[in-house]
């Protein structure tokens, strides 16, 4: 079964929150910009809607390849449920957006 | 080497304290503990690190980063290497940094994680310790000497345009040293850091002096009044180092919960005079609940109203007050136990002159006074002349030598009759009203004729005209205020140190800015979601559509719920439907199981009686099970506590671990035991697996934050902690997941992980049995797994599940 979700997300709530280690890891707090971590969370709200689960924030990590491609490493109980994934970000002036296909297991 | 060097003081001192505790930093979840020694090599480290990174004597180096001890250590390392620091607000803007970045001409800039400047060269003070583990100690041989630049500090904002004061190793030692003669701190003294390193007062007084009498001082990883509550306490804090409003604030606090208040004001009157020891015990019960050891504050910063400082001198926790500014490195006179004067400022200390200018303003002269701001020769010549530096304040030193301030010479407002009139001397008589919680007075021109502008801060529904005609009765001719506004915001602008910024408040209100005009509704959980949106909020109001609040606003949502009512709600239980009324609901659950919940710290050190029942149960367990331990050697290097991470297939798992431990590891041991399934049922049960297995409740349903201090705890008395990260037993004896909250705890306790597998335990006491069948387990226990502060939450529950799934 194959399952999608997306989302958007307006670049400017992003500055100065206190609240943020409740939604991204150290590593990806790392990444400097508004920009990108607006697309961190838009690529973490498309999986929860994909994979119809709470907004568990820690339970995705979003990596970067050296090519600038974003991809996902999942909690085990996250992992357990996905055969196969596949995601895509991107941002334009003030928002930021992202969307995420999974190939579920039966 | 120089005596007048800060790098002088640090090694002098260093062959006196090496196994003191310096510095006790609380984080979230455990706490860090740093001696006299570990500061110095961390700042030794520092040193080379620079070297490393090409940054040499007069480079400049940003700091702009909460109070932790890497701070301490950066900023020592470039006294001992000749770099200039040059210390940020953290709560300043990252624009801010930015800005002096470019200035200085910076060659680094130490953030934060949670606080990056772009366009910097950054180096996150999270991982510098792990940096700084691939560095090796060198010798510096840098040339320091007194005239050497320590710091450029650069000034607070309640001025437009912030000035670079450039401070000395002269300026920082004798200050030090004057403060010395005259106020020596006890060798046990324990102080709390509440305010930012980055200011001059904090960081003298409140750290570099504390250094030469072998003080602790705590550093809080959060700043909220239930974690300074829990470290007065547990801490023993005897001295804080602070600002005014602090102690309006909390003196409030306290107030609010007297019931008998006559009486109270009664004795505060009758005991203001009686010796400490009485007032210890008749206001004990305000003692304890402070800690139970504070001794003292030490204030400055702002004005202090008298009536907050005679309150806490009749309750027995003295007040000194002091006066200084960054430019006089800071300490220019101060009270001591010695010599003290209610609601002065105390004396001038030893080697500083002052002198009492035309309009009364101070001025300064002495080696502690600045040579002048960086790179702007026009304000250094403005501000300091033939030596004397010109304070801005206004003050009058009487007959025995104490200093009493008046106000700030640019806040003085002169009336059109030409008298100086002090806005602080109003605001001292408002604030001194019933209803009044604050307030801010300036002068405006207006057709040539001055007027005198009261914003004020009221308490509850009250008429600001009523303010204005109690306060104008008791306020001279010239003082009278002309127009009275009540400030429509929750508080006035202020600065990181919580003065008002009153240039703001005149400027908004005279520009007729609108005003963030806010009704401020009577429930407090109202008033918070006030916040997320301008509409209007109802009980029935559903939170997702109606007030939009969408899930990255509710992270922030719960965030602040959490900091107001101190409980935990987790995310999985708001979901399209929830109300505001179920919102509440949640939070009144939540606060009564809290309180239900509150860990009585059990004798956890029960040892021997622990190791007597312990072997019964040894002995019961070989009766019906053979077991075979693997791996017992990876244990030997185990030298500080662990988290000991197992699949779990039965009750029998804890009991056959604990056999197979060595008794070393075994007597402090504690085991993570669901909360609701052991803690919450049958009353015998949470005894029974308290004294046997040294077992704490581990909360599987709601948030984890609670159950993840109390496993900090223990780690931090020595205790090694047993977990299954699956969260259940597993029906079958296969593994199921390893849930994201194993993660969290690995990585926030810093702690080596030791995966062990058990085999056999589910055939003989599965899930559902109540009687045991014979049978073998097999132990293995893997060599302890190290992981890398690189390694996220998801890579260490990831990587133990695949660990333990694949030991043989």
């Amino acid at each position: 079964m194959i399952s999608i979700g997306t989302d958007i997300v307006y670049i400017k709530r992003l500055e100065e929150k206190k609240f943020f280690e409740k939604i991204f890891h150290q590593s990806e707090l790392r990444h400097n910009n508004s920009q990108k971590l607006a697309g961190i969370i838009a690529v973490k709200e498309a999986c929860f809607k994909a994979l119809g689960v709470s907004s568990r924030w820690l339970e995705i990590e979003v990596k970067y390849k050296k090519s600038g491609q974003p991809y996902l490493v999942f909690s085990n109980e996250l992992k357990s449920k996905i055969e196969d994934y596949s995601c895509s970000i991107s941002h334009d002036g003030e928002y930021a957006v992202a969307v995420v296909i999974f190939q579920l297991k039966e | 080497m120089n005596p007048q060097t800060l790098k002088y003081y640090i090694e002098h001192l260093i062959n006196f304290y090496k196994e003191r505790e310096v510095i006790v930093y609380k984080k979230k979840y455990h706490t860090e503990r740093w001696s006299y020694l570990d500061l110095y090599n961390f700042t030794h480290k520092v040193a080379a690190f620079f070297t490393v990174k090409g940054i040499s004597k007069g480079d400049k180096i940003l700091i702009y980063a909460p109070n932790r001890p890497e701070w301490d250590g950066i900023f020592l390392g470039c006294a001992l290497s000749g770099v200039i620091a040059v210390p940020i607000d953290f709560n300043s803007r990252p624009q801010f940094a930015s800005n002096i970045y470019k200035e200085v001409e910076a060659k680094l800039i130490f953030v934060s994680i949670y606080k990056q400047v772009e366009g910097t060269n950054q180096v996150y003070i999270e991982d510098l310790r792990y940096i700084l583990e691939s560095i090796d100690q060198k010798e510096i041989n840098v040339h320091i000497d007194e005239n050497t630049i320590l710091e450029i500090v650069y000034t607070s904002g309640t001025t437009s345009d912030p000035k670079g004061v450039i401070i000395t190793n002269k300026n920082l030692i004798r200050n030090i040293r004057s403060i010395g003669k005259v106020m020596p701190l006890e060798k046990n003294s324990i102080f709390l850091s509440i305010l930012p390193l980055s200011h001059l007062f904090e960081q003298v007084i409140g750290f570099l002096n504390c250094l030469r009498y072998g003080a602790k001082i705590v550093y809080l990883g959060s700043r909220k009044s239930s974690q300074i509550i829990e470290a007065l306490k547990q801490e023993k804090i005897t001295n804080i180092l602070t600002v005014p409003i602090f102690l309006a604030l909390l003196k409030e606090k306290i107030e609010a919960r007297i019931t008998d208040q006559r009486r109270f004001t009664t004795l505060l009157k009758i005991f203001k005079t009686k010796p400490l020891f009485l007032k210890k015990i008749i206001f004990g019960r305000i003692h304890k609940k402070l800690g139970g050891h504070l001794k003292f504050f030490i204030v400055g910063g702002a004005f202090l109203d008298s009536k907050i400082e005679d309150f806490w001198n009749s309750i027995g926790i003295t007040v000194f007050q002091g006066y200084g500014l960054t430019e006089t490195s800071p300490v220019v006179s101060c009270n001591t136990p010695r010599e003290r004067k209610e609601h002065s400022a105390g004396k001038v200390i030893p080697d500083v002159k002052v002198k009492i200018g035309q309009d009364g303003e101070i001025l300064v002269k002495g080696p502690n006074v600045t040579p002048g701001y960086y790179q702007n020769p026009d304000e250094t010549k403005k501000h300091i002349q033939e030596g004397w530096l010109s304070t801005g304040d206004i003050g009058v030193i009487d007959k025995d030598g104490y200093l009493f301030l008046k106000g700030r010479k640019k806040d003085m407002i002169l009336s059109s009759s030409g008298i100086n009139i002090y806005p602080e001397d109003i605001e001292y008589v408002l604030n001194r009203i019933e209803e009044v919680k604050d307030s801010c007075v300036f002068g405006e021109e207006k057709e040539g004729k001055t007027m005198i502008i009261a914003a004020i801060l009221l308490k509850g529904e009250t008429n600001s005209q009523e303010v204005m005609r109690k306060a104008n009765k008791q306020l001279n001719l010239s003082q009278q205020i002309n127009k009275i506004i009540a400030w429509p915001e929750e508080d006035f602008p202020r600065t990181s140190t919580l003065k008002i910024k009153k240039s703001e408040v005149a400027r908004r209100l005279k520009s007729k800015e609108p005003i963030f005009k806010k009704t401020i509704p009577k429930n407090r959980l109202l008033t918070l979601l006030s916040k997320f949106t301008s509409g209007s909020i109802t009980k029935k109001s559903n939170l997702m559509t109606d007030l939009k609040i969408d899930s990255v606003y509710r992270v922030e949502l719960l965030a602040q719920i959490e900091e107001e009512y101190d409980v935990e709600i987790s995310e999985d239980s708001i979901n399209q439907n929830t109300t505001v009324k179920d919102l509440e609901n949640l939070i009144e659950k939540a606060t009564k199981v809290s309180t239900r919940q509150d860990f009585k710290t059990w004798p956890l050190n029960i040892g021997v009686l622990r190791s007597f029942f312990q072997q019964i149960l040894f002995t019961a367990l070989r009766l019906f099970c053979k077991l075979e331990v693997i791996g017992k050697e990876n244990l030997v290097n185990i030298k500080k506590p662990v988290i000991f991470v197992a699949n779990h297939n039965s009750h029998l798992d804890t009991p056959i671990i604990l056999k197979a431990l060595p008794f070393y590891l075994r007597k402090k041991m504690a085991v993570a035991a669901a909360a609701d399934y052991f803690f919450e049922r049958k009353f015998w049960l949470p005894i029974f697996v308290r004294i046997f297995l040294n077992a704490y409740p581990f909360s599987r349903t709601s948030a984890i934050r609670r159950s993840l201090k109390y496993s900090g705890w223990l780690m931090d008395q020595g205790y090694s902690i047993l977990n299954y990260p699956e969260g259940t037993r597993s029906i079958d004896g296969k593994m199921g997941n390893f849930k994201i909250g194993i993660g969290i705890m690995v990585k926030e306790m810093d702690a080596w992980v030791v995966p062990l597998r058990l085999t056999g335990t589910h055939k003989i006491l599965p899930k559902g049995r109540s009687l045991p069948k014979r049978g073998k387990v097999q132990l293995i226990f893997s060599e302890p797994l190290i992981f890398s502060y690189k390694d996220s939450y998801v890579d260490i529950a990831r990587r133990l599940e695949k660990t333990i799934k694949t030991l043989q």
